[in-house]
C-alpha cells in the first residue's frame, strides 16, 4: 500500500469523523480499519468455548482429545478430566479478528488531530461454537467391561472365555480421561495381569484372603506388620494356593505397605477395608440380615484387634430400622447409575428417608469439581425434620 | 471409537472476537469476502467505537468468562486421524450490543 492510498484512507476516515460528530480529540491512535479478507468464511474455523482448566492445559502446550463412537455423543477430554461437547447457536455474529489492538493502554492520545491507520484482516465470522461442560467418566461401561472376564486363579484361566483388556484397549473403549481411567480402576481394585486389567471374582478373593488371615491367626502377627516374602512362603509352602502377584494385590487392597526396620517388607490391614470386606462377605449371598444377628456375626469373625463399627457399612450396606426386626441389605455404590438424577432415583426408590451420613457416600462419588453433596441434594431432595433428626427424601409425587 | 486430537500450535496467538447484535448485512449485497467493515476506534476512557457505513456503534472491551480455542482443520494430518490445530485463544471480545445510530448527513442549505 502506498503513502498515498493511506493519505486517502486517513482522509476518509476524518471525514467520516466529522460527519459523525466524533471529537477526534477525545479518541486514542492509531484507528484501525477492519477488512474481511478475500477468502474470509464461516467454515474454516471452529470456535470450542472453554473450561477454564482446559485453556490452562492449552497454554501449556497440551492436547486435547474428542472421543466418540458413532451413536454417542461426543466428549471432550484433558489428561485427567472428561467434558461434554454441546453445538451452541448465538443470533449475534462473531467476527474473527486475528490482530487487534483492545486496550487503550497500547494506543496514544490523539495529537494535533493526527490520525494514523492500522489495517486489520478479519478472517473469518461465525454465529456457532461448542459448549463443554464437566462430566462424570463413563465408569459404569468400564465396570461392565471388566466384569465379562473375572479372574478366578490361574488353575481357570485356560477357560477363561470372555473378553479381557489392556488400558488401551479400554481407552478405546471408553469415553473418558487416562487418569479417570487409572483412578477407577485401583478405587475398584482391578488387578492388573500380564498386561491386561482384571477383576478378581470375590469368591476367589474369600479364599486367598482366608488363607492370609488364618495364617496371620497361626503365626500370630500383629495386623499392623504382615511380612509380604514370607507370608508368600507359608502359605504356598504345600503347593501353591495363593500366587505372590496375588497376595500382593490383597495386601495392597485391604491395606497399605509400612516402612520396617531390617528391609523386609510389610503390610498393615485397614481396619475399614477388612470389616467391610467381612460385612461384604456375610450379607453377600442373603437378600436380608436379621441386624443384630449380623452385627453379632460381623463383630466375632474380623480378626482380634479390629472393631466393626457400624459406621463401616456406610456406602456399602443398608440399615432398615422401619422393619421390624430390623435389618441389613448389602447395597453398594459401584452398581449404581452414574447420571445424578437417576442416581438420586434409584436411592429413594430403595429407601424412602436417607440421613446425610446415609446418603452422602452414594453421592459423593459422581460429584464432578464445583459440585458439593449438600448443592446435590437441594436440588434434587426434599429435607424435612423427625424427632430433631433431618432426613432427605424425594422431591418426585408419591404415585399411588 | 472415533478419536480426533486437538494439538495448540507451537506460537499459541490471542485472537480478537468483534460482536455485533444480530447480522451483520452487506451494504452491496455480494457477502462479505474482500469487502471493508468499518472503522474501529478507542476514546479515552476505552471503549470502543465503530463507524461502519451510515451507522455509528458504541460498545464495550469485554474479558470472556469462558474464553474461546480457535480451531483450524490439520490438511497434513494422517488420513485415518483426524487432527485439528489449536491456532489461537480468544480471551477478550468488542461487543456492539447498543443500536447502531444512523449518522445524518446535513446538505448544507444554499445560501
Amino acid at each position: 500500500m502506498c503513502d498515498t492510498d493511506i493519505l486517502s484512507d486517513i482522509k476518509d476516515v476524518r471525514a467520516r469523523l466529522e460527519l459523525a460528530k466524533l471529537d477526534i480529540r477525545d479518541l486514542k491512535q492509531p484507528t484501525q480499519v477492519l477488512t474481511f479478507d478475500e477468502d474470509a468464511n464461516d467454515q474454516d474455523v471452529t470456535l470450542l468455548e472453554l473450561d477454564k482448566s482446559v485453556l490452562q492445559v492449552i497454554q501449556n502446550g497440551g492436547s486435547l482429545v474428542i472421543r466418540g463412537n458413532e451413536d454417542d455423543t461426543a466428549v471432550l477430554c484433558t489428561d485427567d478430566s472428561t467434558f461434554s461437547l454441546k453445538r451452541a447457536v448465538t443470533s449475534n455474529s462473531l467476527i474473527l479478528v486475528p490482530d487487534c489492538t483492545t486496550n487503550k493502554d497500547d494506543l496514544h492520545d490523539t495529537i494535533d488531530d493526527e490520525i494514523s491507520l492500522l489495517y486489520r484482516s478479519a478472517v473469518g465470522w461465525k454465529s456457532d461454537y461448542l459448549e463443554m461442560q464437566r462430566i462424570h467418566p463413563q465408569t459404569s461401561r468400564l465396570l461392565s467391561l471388566l466384569q465379562q472376564s473375572y479372574y478366578k486363579g490361574p488353575q481357570f484361566e485356560e477357560e477363561q472365555a470372555g473378553k479381557c483388556f489392556t488400558l488401551s484397549e479400554l481407552m478405546n473403549e471408553i469415553q473418558a480421561s487416562e487418569v479417570e481411567v487409572m483412578t477407577f480402576l485401583c478405587k475398584i481394585n482391578s488387578c492388573c495381569i500380564e498386561g491386561k486389567w482384571r477383576l478378581l471374582d470375590f469368591g476367589y478373593i474369600v479364599e486367598c484372603m482366608g488363607e492370609l488371615l488364618q495364617l496371620i491367626e497361626c503365626e500370630s502377627w500383629s495386623c499392623g506388620r504382615v511380612p509380604f516374602v514370607e507370608a508368600v512362603e507359608k502359605i504356598n509352602d504345600s503347593g501353591e494356593l495363593v500366587p505372590s502377584f496375588i497376595l500382593k494385590h490383597l495386601l495392597g487392597s485391604y491395606g497399605f505397605q509400612v516402612d520396617s526396620d531390617e528391609d523386609v517388607v510389610c503390610y498393615q490391614l485397614d481396619e475399614t477395608k477388612i470389616c467391610r470386606f467381612f460385612a461384604e462377605m456375610l450379607l453377600r449371598d442373603v437378600s436380608k440380615f436379621n441386624l443384630k444377628e449380623f452385627l453379632e456375626v460381623w463383630k466375632s469373625s474380623v480378626p482380634s484387634g479390629m472393631v466393626a463399627d457400624e459406621k463401616y457399612l456406610l456406602g456399602l450396606a443398608l440399615i432398615d430400622k422401619t422393619s421390624n426386626p430390623h435389618t441389613v441389605k448389602l447395597f453398594k455404590v459401584d452398581q449404581l447409575p452414574i447420571d445424578m438424577q437417576q442416581r438420586f432415583n434409584s436411592l429413594f426408590t430403595v429407601k424412602e428417608k436417607w440421613t446425610y451420613e446415609q446418603i452422602e457416600p452414594y453421592i459423593e462419588d459422581i460429584c464432578v469439581k464445583g459440585q458439593t453433596v449438600s448443592a446435590m441434594l437441594t436440588k434434587h431432595a426434599r429435607s424435612s425434620t423427625m424427632d430433631g433428626v433431618k432426613y432427605f427424601s424425594t422431591r418426585k409425587p408419591i404415585t399411588t | 471409537m472415533v478419536q480426533i486430537v486437538l494439538r495448540p500450535t507451537n506460537s499459541l496467538k490471542e485472537w480478537t472476537l468483534v460482536e455485533y447484535q444480530g447480522e451483520l448485512n452487506s451494504r452491496l449485497g455480494n457477502g462479505f469476502c474482500g469487502n471493508k467493515i468499518g472503522d474501529l476506534h478507542f476514546n479515552s476512557k476505552g471503549d470502543p467505537i465503530m463507524i461502519i457505513g451510515h451507522h455509528i456503534l458504541y460498545g464495550k472491551v469485554k474479558k470472556l468468562e469462558k474464553p474461546f480455542a480457535v480451531l483450524v482443520k490439520n490438511k497434513d494430518s494422517e488420513m485415518d486421524q483426524r487432527e485439528y490445530l489449536i491456532k489461537a485463544v480468544i480471551m477478550n471480545k468488542l461487543i456492539f450490543s447498543l443500536r447502531p445510530k444512523p449518522i445524518i448527513i446535513h446538505v448544507p442549505k444554499k445560501v
